[in-house]
């Protein structure tokens, strides 16, 4: 994984998480496994808007956002 | 003694008649079933395991019941089939993974406890995506079930063998499990009924567990009524299972042959109308079924709900984290074990943090809140597609995990929805198209009341795949 992770910072995160998580996939299933795991994180980004603490509206709901670029 | 017909063709309404009125017996019933299932399963491979000589056996038992005068509700005496996640006391319950393979669990799953003790005759398990999630695989122990419309063609997850079995009259009810769509994408795309009721409607427990959080059972039958007869014996409230709710049980056969005046239809048509995998004829098929339920007497208008970007970014979120969660343990000391569909996508749930699942979280609550409080305050029940296309070849899927786009089935996990799955026509290809409707929390007659009264009109569910073919080459 060195060197796609040298050209490729996402592939390194990636790697990093699964690292932290105490995974190790098996080599032959880390291609797949990093494509599901893109299309996962490729999600977060809908679920909450950036805000700082003090802008945190708590117990306050509304389903209206568009995505954070 | 005159049978009534193709028995294969008999729904569970219609058998229940013949049953009551001795013009049947569950053993011919049976017998039959268990003949259809050895012409065509070679070929479908929806059964993963059959209990033949006990079906064969409790058949006999429903007989004498029925000669007595004993009669334990709509199921008695009527063959079914269980998806391999539902826990069978003594029989293999496989999860279709090689993991399980030899697993025999001590005890049944509450479903099993109350479709037995409703005089059904389980005929076998069905085959199903690798634990609910993985796909279409060919390195499992069993091989993935064949779309009975056309056997290249998948039939759709992760029910797969139940929506095989009962779309070719193997069965007519088989029970899924449903957690970001499993009951109605499948059933779907091989153009069956598939009910997933209102989360916490029917229990869980004993089945194995995809994502604890959105996991649903329900039935998967060829008609409505069947679906409602099924639903009238499986719901209720289980004390084990920490998410089922404290609720009545209606009748829900109760408001089925009514027209549909007096009730208002959200069209979720805005939803899903650019959607990339958007293809024409679902749009042709679903603004039919509109107009039609509007013949039938609904007020029927547009709706908004959320984008589906957002709903599905909440259930990939927590359907994973749950998922991972669950699995931990085994994909750290024994990858191998799984497919490779299913461990790459299971996996994947290790990459997310506590904060994505806590906003995860949130964000469903304030969907949830969005659904009911806005489109299904205003209306009785939603109207929109389950798929925007046909089912895809078994060609499409290669040797990685990928996720086939344009199924919208999982924002009513989020929402806890009762969702029906029911066919409304055919693809260019002669593929079924499916629409889902969706009801209030705990509403399942109203859904079910539209359903049939669709259903009826519409007509589409009287045509049959062409299995003629298969059966003469078993």
């Amino acid at each position: 994984m060195t060197s796609q992770a040298s050209i490729d910072p996402e592939a390194d995160d990636i790697e990093q998480r699964f690292r932290a998580a105490g995974v190790v996939v098996p080599a032959d299933r880390v291609a797949g496994t990093h494509a599901a795991a893109r299309r996962l994180l490729a999600t977060l980004h809908w679920l909450r808007p950036p805000r700082t603490a003090a802008a945190e509206p708590a117990h306050i709901f509304l389903a209206d956002r568009e995505p954070q670029t | 003694m005159n049978a009534p017909g193709p028995l294969h063709e008999l729904s569970i309404a219609e058998a229940g008649r013949a049953l009551r009125s001795g013009q049947l017996t569950s053993l011919a019933l049976t017998e039959a079933t268990l003949a259809r299932i050895d012409a065509l399963n070679p070929q479908l491979h929806a059964f993963v395991t059959l209990t033949r000589d006990r079906a064969l056996a409790d058949a006999a038992k429903a007989d004498t019941a029925f000669a007595r005068g004993l009669d334990a509700g709509p199921l008695q005496g009527i063959p079914y089939g269980l998806k391999d996640i539902y826990g069978t006391a003594g029989i293999r319950t496989t999860c279709h993974s090689h993991l399980l393979h030899d697993h025999i669990p001590e005890v049944d799953c509450a479903v099993e406890e109350k479709l037995r003790a409703g005089g059904g005759v389980l005929i076998g398990k069905l085959g199903t995506f690798e634990f609910a999630i993985g796909g279409p695989s060919f390195d499992l122990p069993f091989p993935p079930a064949r779309n009975p419309w056309n056997p290249d063609h998948f039939t759709g997850g992760s029910s797969s063998g139940s929506a095989a079995a009962v779309a070719s009259g193997m069965v007519r009810l088989a029970m899924g499990s449903d957690t970001g769509g499993s009951i109605r994408g499948p059933a779907a795309l091989c153009g069956t009924v598939g009910f997933k009721p209102t989360y916490g409607r029917v229990s869980r427990r004993g089945v194995f567990p995809l994502a604890y959080s959105l996991d649903h059972c329900g039935p998967l039958t060829w008609s409505i009524e069947d679906a409602a007869l099924t639903l009238q014996v499986i719901a209720g409230y289980d004390p084990r299972d920490p998410a089922s709710a404290d609720v009545p049980v209606p009748d829900y056969t109760a408001a089925m042959g009514r027209d549909l005046a007096g009730l208002r239809i959200g069209y979720t048509r805005r939803f899903f109308i650019d959607n990339p995998f958007l293809t024409p004829e679902v749009t042709k098929a679903l603004d039919a079924a509109a107009e039609q339920m509007a013949t039938l007497g609904a007020t029927v208008d547009e709706v908004d709900i959320p984008a589906f970007e957002v709903f599905d970014a909440c259930a990939q979120v927590i359907m994973f984290a749950e998922a991972y969660a669950i699995h931990e343990t085994d994909l750290k000391t024994r990858p191998g074990a799984y497919g490779r569909y299913a461990y790459q996508r299971i996996v994947s749930g290790a990459v997310l943090s506590a904060a994505d699942l806590v906003q995860a979280q949130r964000l469903r609550r304030e969907l949830t809140t969005a659904v009911d409080m806005g489109a299904l305050r205003t209306h009785h029940a939603l109207l929109a597609p389950t798929g925007l296309s046909t089912a895809a070849p078994f060609s499409d899927f290669g040797k990685d995990a990928a996720r086939w786009g344009g199924m919208l089935t999982n924002p009513f996990n989020v929402t806890g929805s009762p969702a029906l799955a029911l066919p409304i026509g055919f693809g260019s290809n002669g593929l079924p198209l499916g629409a889902q409707i969706v009801g209030r929390p705990f509403n399942e007659e109203t859904v079910l009341r539209i359903g049939f009264a669709y259903e009826a009109a519409s007509g589409v569910s009287r045509h049959r795949p062409p299995l003629d073919e298969l059966s003469k080459a078993a």
